[in-house]
């Protein structure tokens, strides 16, 4: 099912669409679905299991209906594969009012601003490329393996991380919170889920090697 | 600088590095830098079967290129996932999910022979 079985290539899944689109279009999911259900998780947290089935299928449609006009181009695939299930995944967004970054340039000052002169900022400039990825993946891990009610609580504190930073107030992520599972509570009890979120990611991140980062 | 400034300081350095980490764009092609997929998640993949194009494929008329997609921008095609999710599995009678499973079975197996014989002839 993943590209992990490592037996087809960006080059055989090429050939299979030249071959026949459909069977191209059969490559692709037998072997890729996984690597693009992943990507489509980088996008967002925000999505649901159930949002992640309809966008992947939206997007096989979205190819079936690329294959079938008489200027598809077969060459590297997986640049249009992962054009279009970028911009299904940006446009369900968008559909259901799900705030999304569109550019780390936006929240680049707060964070900016926030890792100036800190330990943590300091040790971070020092970590190697592999060590930065190793990170991202214990933090991926981490958020994953938090109780739903601190899960989503993280997910809300980054997609509005930049509103709190600017009008110096937890009601934007009380209010995402709101949205996202119907619950209503005060800027006050948000800013302490998201207390209690961080100290839990903080451990896990700890334990995962990255101690001496997250306690600066 | 104080004990608590300097407590929270360093906690609003955490969370810019966990915000940063999160919303900073993934290469597609770099697998093992997207995030791994959750029970739930994998669960909701795979219950997408394995017949998941024959299904769409069959279901998907030839004339809907004249539907309002626009293949070179951002897409708006509210019914989509609509129609897609009308093509669960969840429906397929017995006789045809083994079909269309045998069909998966021959492709991928035409796809690792010719494979196979462009590797034996490289040799």
């Amino acid at each position: 099912m993943a590209q992990q079985d490592a037996v087809v290539t960006e080059d055989d899944l090429e050939q299979a669409f030249k071959d026949d689109p459909q069977f191209g279009l059969e490559v692709l999911d037998s072997y890729f679905r996984e690597p693009l259900w992943r990507y489509m998780k980088s996008i967002s947290r925000s999505l649901t299991p159930d949002d992640m089935e309809d966008i992947y299928q939206s997007t096989i449609v979205e190819l079936i209906r690329a294959v079938r006009r008489p200027n598809f181009d077969p060459i590297r695939p997986m640049r249009l594969v992962n054009k279009v299930i970028q911009e299904r995944t940006v446009d369900f967004l968008r559909r259901k009012r799900i705030r999304r970054c569109q550019n780390l340039d936006d929240i680049v000052a707060f964070v900016a601003e926030d890792l100036r002169n800190s330990n943590t900022g300091f040790r971070w400039n020092l970590l190697l490329a592999d060590d930065k990825v190793a990170f991202r993946k214990a933090l991926d891990q981490a958020i994953d393996t938090l109780p739903p009610k601190q899960k989503s609580t993280a997910v809300a504190f980054v997609e509005v991380y930049d509103q709190i930073r600017e009008q110096g107030t937890y009601k934007p992520l009380a209010d995402r919170i709101k949205q996202m599972t119907g619950e209503s509570v005060t800027a006050m009890q948000a800013k302490s889920n998201w207390h209690d979120s961080r100290s839990k990611l903080e451990e896990k991140l700890a334990r995962a090697g990255f101690r001496s980062l997250v306690e600066g | 600088m104080s004990e608590s400034s300097k407590r929270e300081c360093q906690e609003r350095a955490l969370e810019a590095l966990i915000v940063s980490q999160v919303w900073q764009e993934r290469d597609p092609e770099k697998v093992s830098d997207l995030p791994e997929l959750s029970t739930e998640e994998r669960a909701a993949m795979d219950s997408l079967g394995t017949d998941l194009v024959q299904r769409l494929w069959n279901n998907l008329p030839d004339e809907d290129n004249e539907l309002s997609c626009d293949w070179d921008g951002v897409s708006e095609c509210v019914s989509d996932e609509a129609f897609a999710g009308m093509n669960r599995a969840d429906g397929m009678d017995e006789e045809t999910r083994k079909k269309i499973e045998e069909r998966r079975k021959a492709v991928l197996e035409r796809l690792r022979k010719k494979k196979l014989d462009e590797e034996q002839s490289d040799a």
